[in-house]
Parts: C-alpha cells; sequence; structure tokens
C-alpha cells in the first residue's frame, strides 16, 4: 500500500493518548457516606498493577478509530498498472489580445508582437478554439470565433498571418482593461459553445508600459479556471523623446504654442531640436530651439507664433529622436466666437436706472463668446450680412410695427432677443417678436414680487440646477411685470412669480428664440442685477446664442466626442480636397476639418500623451486580481505524455479512493466505542450505586 | 420467673414496620401488638400500681377502700397504690446529620422518631404527659409535656417532619433541655451517643442532678457496630463531609476496638450519671425496645422500693 499524503500517518502517534489514559488508574469515584467515621483508620489503597490496561476491548476500539483517520487521511491506494489508453487531449480556448495602441510604432515592436501572434497559433491544435482581438483605445476582433471554426485547421495559421499582415499599430490609447475584460467575455462565449472541457486562455501581447490602463481590471469577477498570460515584447531602442501639447497661450506680442518635451529613463539622444511648421507646406516657422534634456528629465518650450500664421494649421516636430510617433504635435487656432449685442431703449450710457448701464459692464471679460455692444442706432451702421447667430438683442422699450418686423425677422433667421416688460406698453412688442396675439399685460398681486416657481430644467436655469445654487428666493422685483398668455400659447414659462403670474417666458420663432423678462434690470425695479446669478445667467444665455458651449479644437485621438459636442460630424483630413469631407472619424493624429451642419472649423488631434511614458508597467497584476499564468503558453501535447511515478499516484488514488471506507470504517467503530463506552458507565454506575445502598 | 421470660419471642418486623408511611399507625401498631403480647403475660403492667395495705383511717377515700378484703375479714384496709399522680415524661429525639445514617433502607432517625412515636402514644394511651424535644447543634424543635387533645397530633406533626441535618451538639441541648423543662420528669433521650463522651458529660450531670429521671436509648445502625458495610472507597463523614479512603476489610478490626472502648465508655458515663442505658439496633423489633424500656422501668422501681425498705 502507497500513501499520497504519508505525513498524515504521524497522527496514528495518537494511539498513544488512548492507551496512556487507559494505563492510568483513575482515583475511585465511588464514596460512601458513613455516620462513625472518626472511629476508622484510613487504609493503605490497594497495589494494582500498573501496566495492567483496563477495559482493553474500549483501548482497542479507540486505536483502531485513531488509525483509520490517519491512513485515510494519508489518502492510500495500492500499486498497479494504469490503463494504457492515451490521454484525452484537452483543447484550449484561447482569446488574443494585440496590443495596437501608439507605443507599439516604435521600431521592432510590432513585428516581435506578430511574431507572438503567429508563434502561438502555430502550436494549437486542430480541437482549440482561437479569437484575436485588437486593442488601439478601444477593442477591435481581429480573429472572431466563428471565422476560427469555419476556416478550415490546416489553413487557420495562414488565415491569421493574412490578417496580421495587413495590420499596423494604430495611435490610440493603451486601454489593456478594456480589451482583457472584452476577451473574458469572449472566452465565456468560446466556454459555452464548446462541448468538452477545455483550457481556458488569455494572452495578452503588448510593450506593457506604464501608459497602459488596467485599473479597471480591479475587482473584475473572472469566471473560474481563467488563465492570463502576459507576453511582453520589447522595442529595438530603449529610449524615447517624445512630444506633448499643453496649449496656446497668448502674450502681447501675439499667440505662442507651449509644449513638452520628455524624455523616457533609458533615452540617450539628448540633444533635441524642436521646430514649429505651417501644417500645410511643411515650411518652417521661425528658427529651431535646440535642447538638451536627460534621460527621464522634461522641459517645456514656447514657440512664438508670428500673427500671420496664427490662424493656420500648424505644427511642432521634435527631431534627434530615433522614434518617431510621438515627435509631432498639431495645433490649431479657435478663433473666438463674436457677437453682437444690439440694444433697444434709447437710455444714456450712464444711466444706472436701465438695463443698458449693467448689460455693458457683465460683458466685460467674456472671451467666448466675445461680446460687442451697440445700440440700435448704431446697428444700422453694421454690416446687414453678419450672421443672425452673431447678434443679440436687448429690448427695453416698446417698438414700433415697422422695428418689430425687422427684428422679427432676424430672430426667425436665428437671432436670440431678449425682452425686458419694464412697462405695459412692451408686452405687445414682446408678443410681435414671439409671434404670438392676446398676450395682456398682467400686474402681480403683490409689490414685492419673488421667483416662485423656476423650471431648473429648462436651458434658461439649467445653470442652477444644482441645490447649491437654486436658491433664488433672496431676489425681490418691486415692480413686476407680467402678463396673461392666451389659452393657445406655445411660449414657454420657465419661471412663475410666487403669486404663479408668469415671470420669464421663452418663446421659439424660427431658428431664433425670444425671451421675456417680467420687468426691468435696473436696481430701481429689482434686485436681480446685483444679484450674483446675473452675470453667469447673461453669459449662459450668450452662449446658447452663440451656438452652444465652446467646443476645443485639439483632442487626442480616441476622444474625438469632446470635439464634436455630441453632434454628428464630417471630416476632411487637412491635405484633401475642399469637398472630400467623410463622415469616419479619423483615427490618425493630424489637422482635420470637421462641419458640423453649416459650420466649419478646423481641428488637430494628437498622439495621446501618455504614449511617450514608455517605462516599464509598475502596476501589480496579482494585486489587482488578475489570474497570471506564469508558464509559456504550450499546446495540449504534454498532457498526452505518459505519466512519471509522481503523476500516476494522485491518478490512482482517486481511483481507487480508498480513504472513503477508512473513514467509514472510522465512523462505525466510533458508534461501537460510544455505545460500548455507555454500557461500561453504566455498569460502573450501578455497581457504585449498589455499594452506597 | 423473670419477666423477660414472658416476653413474645418474635416481635414486628422492622421492614415491615417502616413500610408504613404513617408515624401515627406506625406508633400504634407497635403498641397494639405489645398490648396483645402483654395480654399473655402476667406481667402486670406499670405505672399505677399496687404496692401494700394500710388500715383505714378517718379522711381516706372510700374508693380505695378493699371491699372484698372487708367482706371477708371484717376489717378496714385501703389499698395503697405508687404513682398515683400521672408521668410526666419528656422525649429528646436526637435529628443531627450522624441520625440520618441507615443500612437497612431506613435511617436511624427514622428508627428514632418512631420510637419516640411509640412511646408517646403508649403513655399517652395511660392520660400520662408528654412532651417532646428535637435537637442537633440546639433544641429546634420543643413541645412541653402536657395532656390535652391533639397534643399527640401535634407530636406526630413534629416528628415527621424532615430533618434540617446539622451537626451533633449533645452537651448544649442537653443544657437547654434542662432550662427549657425545669420540673422534675422522665427524659427520655433517643440518640447515638457517636459523639465524643466529653462533649456531653457534663450536660448529662447537670440535667441528672436537676432531679429528673433520664433513660437513654442508643439507636445505632448494624453497619456501626461490626462495619460489615461498604466497599473500599472514600469514605465520608455524613456529619463533617471529611473523607478518608477505607478499605472495610481492613479497618474492620480496628474499628471494633475504638467503637467498642467508646461504647464503653459511654455505659461508664451514663451509668455514673444515673443514667439508664439500652442500645437498640435499627434491625430489632421495635417493639421489643418498648418492651425491654419498660421493663428497664418496672426493675428501676423495684430497685427503688428495695432502697426504699432497706
Amino acid at each position: 500500500m502507497n500513501f499520497l499524503s504519508p505525513w498524515f500517518l504521524l497522527g496514528a502517534a495518537l494511539i498513544i493518548g488512548p492507551i496512556i489514559a487507559h494505563l492510568i488508574r483513575q482515583a475511585t469515584k465511588t464514596r460512601v457516606v458513613f455516620s462513625a467515621t472518626r472511629f476508622l483508620s484510613p487504609s493503605p489503597p490497594k497495589l494494582d498493577r500498573r501496566n495492567r490496561i483496563e477495559h482493553p476491548w474500549l483501548l482497542l476500539l479507540r486505536c483502531l478509530i485513531v488509525g483509520a483517520l490517519a491512513i485515510g487521511f494519508a489518502r492510500p491506494f495500492f500499486k498497479q498498472q494504469l490503463p494504457t489508453l492515451t490521454p484525452p487531449v484537452i483543447p484550449q480556448s484561447i482569446v488574443a489580445v494585440l496590443d495596437e495602441s501608439a507605443s507599439m510604432q516604435r521600431t521592432g515592436l510590432w513585428d516581435a508582437a506578430r511574431k507572438k501572434i503567429t508563434d502561438l497559433v502555430d502550436g494549437l491544435a486542430p480541437a482549440d478554439q482561437f479569437v484575436l482581438l485588437a486593442s488601439d483605445g478601444g477593442v477591435t476582433e481581429l480573429v472572431s470565433h466563428e471565422k476560427w471554426l469555419a476556416t478550415p485547421a490546416t489553413k487557420r495559421a495562414a488565415f491569421v498571418r493574412a490578417v496580421l499582415a495587413n495590420r499596423q499599430p494604430g495611435w490610440g490609447a493603451k486601454n489593456l482593461d478594456t480589451a482583457i475584460e472584452m476577451a473574458a467575455g469572449d472566452w465565456e462565449q468560446m466556454a459555452e459553445s464548446a462541448n468538452a472541457v477545455t483550457r481556458k486562455k488569455i494572452v495578452v501581447v503588448s510593450d506593457f508600459t506604464n501608459s497602459a490602463r488596467v485599473a479597471g481590471l480591479a475587482g473584475f469577477p473572472w469566471p473560474k479556471g481563467s488563465e492570463v498570460d502576459l507576453e511582453q515584447v520589447n522595442p529595438v531602442n530603449a529610449g524615447d523623446a517624445g512630444l506633448q501639447w499643453l496649449g496656446w497661450s497668448d502674450g502681447d506680442t501675439g499667440p505662442s504654442i507651449r509644449v513638452r518635451v520628455v524624455q523616457s529613463a533609458k533615452s540617450t539622444a539628448t540633444k533635441l531640436t524642436v521646430q514649429l511648421r505651417d501644417a500645410q507646406t511643411n515650411a518652417a516657422i521661425g528658427s529651431p530651439q535646440k535642447l538638451t534634456i536627460e534621460a527621464k528629465d522634461s522641459q517645456i518650450v514656447v514657440l512664438p507664433v508670428p500673427k500671420e500664421n496664427a490662424e493656420k494649421p500648424l505644427r511642432v516636430d521634435l527631431d534627434g529622436d530615433k522614434e518617431n510617433f510621438d515627435n509631432t504635435v498639431w495645433a490649431v487656432h479657435a478663433a473666438p466666437r463674436e457677437m453682437t449685442l444690439v440694444y433697444y431703449g434709447g437710455h444714456a450710457a450712464n444711466d444706472i436706472k436701465h438695463a443698458r448701464f449693467y448689460l455693458e459692464r457683465a460683458i466685460v471679460g467674456w472671451k467666448d463668446p466675445f461680446v460687442h455692444f451697440v445700440t440700435a442706432e448704431d446697428a444700422a451702421k453694421l454690416d446687414s450680412s453678419a450672421k443672425p447667430a452673431s447678434q443679440f438683442f436687448v429690448v427695453a422699450g416698446a417698438l414700433d410695427h415697422a422695428a418689430q418686423d425687422a427684428l422679427r425677422q432676424k430672430i426667425l433667421a436665428g437671432s436670440f432677443a431678449l425682452v425686458l416688460l419694464n412697462d405695459p406698453a412692451v408686452v405687445d412688442t414682446a408678443a410681435a417678436l414671439a409671434g404670438e396675439t392676446g398676450w395682456t399685460p398682467l400686474k402681480p398681486a403683490q409689490k414685492n414680487a419673488l421667483f416662485g416657481q423656476i423650471d431648473f430644467q429648462h436651458p434658461l436655469f439649467s445653470l442652477f440646477a444644482d441645490p447649491h445654487f437654486s436658491d433664488f428666493t433672496h431676489i425681490e422685483f418691486w415692480q413686476p411685470q407680467s402678463v396673461k398668455l392666451p389659452d393657445k400659447s406655445s411660449t414657454t414659462v420657465v419661471a412663475h412669480f410666487d403669486d404663479g403670474s408668469p415671470a420669464v417666458l421663452e418663446a421659439s420663432a424660427g431658428k431664433g428664440r425670444v425671451v421675456v423678462w417680467g420687468g426691468d434690470w435696473a436696481p430701481v425695479s429689482s434686485q436681480w442685477v446685483l444679484s450674483t446669478k446675473f452675470v453667469p445667467w447673461l453669459e449662459s444665455l450668450f452662449e446658447r446664442a452663440a451656438g452652444g458651449v465652446a467646443r476645443p479644437a485639439i483632442a487626442e485621438v480616441g476622444d474625438v466626442a469632446k470635439l464634436l459636442g455630441g453632434e454628428p460630424a464630417k471630416w476632411r483630413p487637412l491635405v484633401a480636397s475642399a469637398d472630400a469631407f467623410v463622415e469616419t472619424t479619423p483615427t490618425q493624429p493630424g489637422v482635420y476639418q470637421i462641419q458640423q451642419g453649416d459650420a466649419t472649423r478646423w481641428v488637430a488631434l494628437e498622439v495621446p500623451a501618455a504614449a511617450s511614458d514608455i517605462s516599464s508597467m509598475t502596476t501589480d497584476w496579482e494585486k489587482l486580481g488578475v489570474p497570471l499564468h506564469a508558464q509559456a503558453l504550450t499546446s495540449a501535447a504534454p498532457l498526452a505524455a505518459p505519466l512519471g511515478q509522481d503523476q500516476t499516484a494522485p491518478v490512482l488514488e482517486a481511483q481507487q479512493k480508498l480513504w472513503r471506507w477508512l473513514l467509514l470504517g472510522a465512523a462505525i467503530l466510533l458508534a461501537l466505542e460510544s455505545m460500548y463506552s455507555l454500557a461500561l458507565s453504566r455498569r460502573s454506575e450501578h455497581n457504585s450505586n449498589e455499594a452506597a445502598a | 420467673m423473670p419477666p423477660s421470660a414472658a416476653l413474645p419471642t418474635q416481635g414486628i418486623d422492622p421492614q415491615a414496620l417502616f413500610a408504613i408511611k404513617d408515624l401515627e399507625l406506625r406508633a400504634r401498631v407497635v403498641v397494639e401488638g405489645l398490648w396483645s403480647g402483654l395480654h399473655r403475660s402476667p406481667y402486670a403492667g406499670f405505672s399505677v400500681e399496687f404496692t401494700e395495705y394500710r388500715q383505714y383511717s378517718p379522711g381516706d377515700d372510700l374508693r380505695y377502700l378493699d371491699w372484698k378484703l372487708l367482706a371477708r375479714s371484717d376489717r378496714h384496709y385501703v389499698k395503697k397504690f405508687e404513682d398515683e399522680t400521672n408521668l410526666r415524661c419528656l422525649i429528646l429525639v436526637d435529628t443531627s446529620r450522624s441520625m440520618m445514617f441507615g443500612s437497612k433502607g431506613w435511617t436511624k432517625a427514622d428508627y428514632a422518631r418512631t420510637l419516640a412515636a411509640t412511646f408517646a402514644y403508649f403513655l399517652g394511651q395511660q392520660r400520662d404527659v408528654v412532651g417532646l424535644a428535637l435537637f442537633d447543634g440546639t433544641v429546634h424543635s420543643y413541645l412541653p409535656p402536657r395532656w390535652k387533645p391533639g397534643h399527640f397530633r401535634h407530636m406526630m406533626a413534629l416528628l415527621e417532619r424532615p430533618p434540617e441535618g446539622r451537626d451533633t451538639n449533645l452537651g448544649h441541648a442537653l443544657d437547654e433541655v434542662a432550662k427549657l423543662c425545669p420540673k422534675r420528669s422522665l427524659v427520655l433521650l433517643l440518640s447515638d451517643f457517636l459523639a465524643p463522651v466529653n462533649e456531653w458529660d457534663q450536660a448529662l450531670a447537670r440535667l441528672a442532678a436537676a432531679r429528673h429521671d433520664v433513660r437513654a436509648v442508643q439507636i445505632l445502625d448494624p453497619a456501626e457496630i461490626n462495619l460489615e458495610f461498604g466497599e473500599a472507597a472514600l469514605w465520608e463523614d455524613i456529619e463533617n463531609n471529611r473523607s478518608l479512603y477505607v478499605d472495610p476489610e481492613k479497618a474492620r478490626a480496628g474499628y471494633k476496638l475504638r467503637f467498642e472502648a467508646h461504647q464503653a465508655e459511654v455505659k461508664a458515663t451514663l451509668e455514673k450519671r444515673g443514667v439508664t442505658r439500652q442500645v437498640a439496633t435499627t434491625d430489632q423489633p421495635l417493639d421489643f425496645v418498648l418492651l425491654e424500656l419498660l421493663q428497664a422501668n418496672q426493675a428501676r422501681r423495684l430497685a427503688a422500693r428495695r432502697r426504699t425498705q432497706l
């Protein structure tokens, strides 16, 4: 008999316990009560032979129990020849994740990564399943499970090679966590579709730089039996210098570009040059800046842009570095949106009793949109071809019909108008601009009205939707003016006075909008212009009139959503023809022209700044809970090899399962021991009772 | 013919007697059995007995005039009786923990209570006044001797009360009895007298000196006499819980020697104090014990009369 865990046999030494217990003579427990013990003298105890075992049968049972348990835990088995059947070949289900992020553009990495994948595929057996995913910010399925199964086993390796031959590393971020999670999902699908038990593995082929994002794997519910194999590829050049976009800075002499030059830890090229160029012609602008940056260091470089080139697409090149993937940044200068505030009211500029005084001061310092203030009289002299969205009308007095019609046309074309009801007569003007009739002046019940109900879902007040800012109860209106809307009015009441009468209204008119404010803004009429909410509210209204919140012109590849603001756009590369707009989102860095609606503008896409961080990954994968597989991936062939002496033992033991019988025997012996002990105990009790009687 | 020759040869089996749970019934069974035995015996009773004739003198109660003698001899004689007055008796019963021992299925305390009840019933039949004192360390229950309806039942209730089981202090109890019962009485002391003699000798002397007629019945279990009992084990004293390992086979000889020495000392002490001693083992029929007690009384009276005549 052999044992799988022979050290458990040491437990059999515990047999000594019962033996000692049975050898020790228990002190007599029998007690006799007597009335005249003072006439008694103590007797010496009986001299029993110490080696006499008490209840030998009970001792035997106890020893057998201990022995059976010890042998059972040692997992005994009888040596015999295993059946000479060929061990079953366990098929593998492998999902390979190929890193295609920007840092994989470094010299030598891509070929090494492709070789890893092809070697892996070459080692797979016909029954193995395989899925290939590419990670480049997002995840692309290069070889699907269905495609793999549909391809004949002999042609699968060639098929994968053909797929890889057309691939190049992209410019996206290294979001490995997303790719691995998706691989786990694919792997589960494969496991569900597989009939037999398979070895399941995720193989990640990457350079594993510090820019890799894996934090998303923390707490990931790994399926049982998951294994993740990390296959690292190493570049030819250990070092790299990169350019990172920081932004525009405006100075007195004109705008300038700020970039950061970063050196990796193992970089040897310390003499670098930064040159500003015209993105279209590649012509150098200004003289190059020479830098000396040591390894693991970085430096900010400011590149002045001449005013004549400020509106052109630009690029900044870094020379002197062997790895070029991160040596260029692209720049476009987004001009601020300019708007004209046309004031109808005829009030003097320094008249503090009217809204003009406060409007002119509120718009000072706004950059986007940049607002010019003009009176209605001066507005006639302006260019009539100005875009409707660039004009904002404030009406602080009743207009005649001609002016109403003219203004109405501009509103219909897309302008915004704000009407202040500083007089009941203005109500008709407001109704005319909104394109409605039947508006009647309505005086609120209280002279010092307050805002009662405000619709914070409406864009006019959504800025204050947060409970921290939604308190309007301290703003009083001493000369409120409301309107009574007809039943069929399409005008939206955005805010009510506390008596329920409309306070702020918004009407849609063509492409434009008319906002009606119930009362004047001057401090003699209300506290509104003195409140902290006035300027933010006005700026948000102007932003809305200008087309929404200002959108950046520069973003990283894969993060174009913030350029678009949720609206669909068409793209045109810098060098393409003027009408070559396509809907496909570009995946390469560069300058593009995007078209949203009728508007077009230049935007720049940059290589992700993190891609320049090529130092080795410091993340502890095991702390993230990733079930790493340390051994190199191999085929199922070794499983079919004959088992050695050490390998046959568990198999034989598992087949024979002698420990079950031993545990059963121990349980039966335990029951017998309990019954025997009980009988002995009762007998002893009976004897002592008799003795006491 | 000595009085003992007339005793019944078979008494009431104690086992059968103690099967009766009611103490009063138990006492009645003993006394009735004794009466039936006495009926066949020439024994003439004890309490009110004829002693002599004396010549009638004017003033004597005519109830005691012997009319038959007057008819026969034409002489006036008056019967003279001893102990014309009712007997005043106080029964002292030891209820200490040592009395809780019993190897026969009943304890010495059971035996003592039954004997006390029997004696009280017997005396009650003769309209003697009987009192009862139960003691262990002190006299914890006391009924003074008197004759009234319900007194006997009251005594039975006291005797049936389960003992609290304190240690014996016979000397202290006797001193208390002497204070509680100043009138001269017959004091029947039922105890095992296992306590050292010096603990109660002086108190007994004081009680006897108070002109009480003290009679002791030493109630012992047969196992206490011969140690034919138990096994080799830890023997625990019933009073002080002291334990010692005793093998009765080995300890028997020494025990007997010490016990007999104690008995001799008890006997000598009681005799010295003028106390009649009677040993009763718990396997002894109770009617025998009662009869023996009565005979001892008779003998004591005869001895006293002899002493008077001398």
